[in-house]
């Protein structure tokens, strides 16, 4: 959970006391310390909503509030010529289901592309990769024609891990400039070549 | 039973008494709504029928791809709204309109229902109170998240706004309204 699912929870109308968002307040002091200052305010609303749940709404539950209700509701529909229904009224219900439609068509729009570019980044991403090993393996054989290049992926994993994860742990922090002068310069390229085509199609 | 959608597609095709079950189902978070903005129940009462009775007549023109109880929820704010704004133009018509003043609390009788009850106490009216010294669309905010039970999408699609200002008028209407609660324990404790 982040602050932000945090903020959802706390300024919740039912769920603010569940366990998700107590762990998350355990260690997070900075929403430990936004839920001190709304506290006046958020036991106002929670303890209103208490007290008034019991008879419907979130829940739909309820028994003497449902009952009063079928006999009014029964009065209020359907109803010609009812004297608090104006085509003003109407208009506003009218003009709000055009916007929220609208809303819904152009969410939906947006989504779709956002998956096709979702797709194309990957794509290039992969190409990118193949395009930077191809070169790289061009380099290194023009400048080291002797070497030999190994070709299995996994093979090349298998020989020299990618410096770039194994530099953020303690070992290869002491050890990384005589690993770099040691290694030679075709294993470190195809081995994150290898290690980051792998990550990319997982 | 139905969800939502499904009862509005059998009302448009005829089967009205099923828009009952949506009246059921909303009517106590628009009237505590309502209740707060105005502090006046049958004002409260009226507006809310007036957004079931808008909603019932405009039934051709919803479509589920949006949810109906955002579209209730805009054409109920949109009402308050125009309520609203015609009780600030003619306060004098309106009893205890801006609740600026001393909020009266009706004493409570045996046929009223526990939200009736609920939204007739002390801590109701002075939160009532509260949330009309804020600016509108800070208190409409927190009003649709506590008393309508709404999620910040929900929120922002029936104020026409981003989800961030959403979250925003919800947070800073909290703060303030954390601030004048604490400030009135204050007083009160400077008093006794
Ligand atoms: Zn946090």
């Amino acid at each position: 959970m982040n602050c932000d699912e945090a903020f959802d929870l706390i300024t919740h109308p039912t769920d603010h006391n569940c366990e998700e968002l107590q762990w998350h307040l355990e260690l997070c002091p900075r929403c430990r310390q936004m839920k001190e200052t709304l506290a006046p305010a958020l036991d106002t609303f929670h303890q209103i909503l208490d007290d008034s749940l019991n008879d419907s709404d979130f829940n739909e539950m309820g028994s003497d509030l449902h009952q009063m209700q079928d006999q009014k509701s029964a009065a209020h529909f359907p109803q010609a010529g009812n004297p608090f229904l104006s085509a003003e009224t109407v208009r506003i219900a009218e003009q709000a289901a055009t916007r929220l439609r609208a809303e819904a068509e152009s969410n939906q729009l947006t989504k779709q592309p956002a998956k096709s570019k979702l797709y194309q980044r990957r794509l290039m991403h992969a190409a990118l990769i193949l395009f930077a090993g191809i070169l790289m393996g061009w380099g290194v054989s023009a400048l080291t024609p002797e070497n030999h290049i190994p070709v299995g992926a996994n093979n090349l994993q298998k020989q020299q891990p990618c410096l770039w994860i194994a530099q953020s742990t303690e070992n290869a922090k002491q050890s990384y400039q005589t690993e770099m002068d040691r290694v030679s310069v075709n294993n470190v390229v195809l081995s994150c070549v290898a290690c980051h085509l792998q990550s990319t199609a997982k | 039973m139905y969800d939502d959608a499904t009862i509005m597609k059998r009302v448009c095709a005829g089967e009205y008494l099923l828009f009952d079950e949506l009246v059921l189902r909303y009517r106590a978070r628009l009237l505590r709504f309502a209740w707060s903005k105005f502090g006046n129940f049958s004002a409260a009462e009226d507006l809310v029928q007036e957004a079931f009775l808008s909603a019932f007549a405009a039934r051709e023109s919803y479509n589920p791809s949006f949810a109906f109880s955002t579209w209730l929820w805009t054409i109920f704010l949109n009402l308050c709204r125009r309520h609203y704004k015609r009780e600030q133009r003619s306060p004098r018509e309106i009893v205890h309109s801006s609740m600026t003043d001393a909020v009266v609390i009706p004493e409570p009788s045996s046929s009223e229902t526990p939200l009736e009850i609920a939204l007739k106490t002390e801590q109701f009216a002075l939160l009532a109170r509260y949330l009309s010294e804020l600016s509108e669309v800070q208190a409409d905010a927190l009003r649709l998240r506590f008393f309508g039970g709404m999620k910040f999408t929900e929120i922002a699609l029936t104020m026409d706004c981003s989800l961030s200002a959403a979250k925003i008028r919800v947070k800073n209407g909290l703060l303030q309204l954390a601030h004048r609660f604490s400030e009135a324990s204050t007083s009160e404790g400077d008093v006794s």
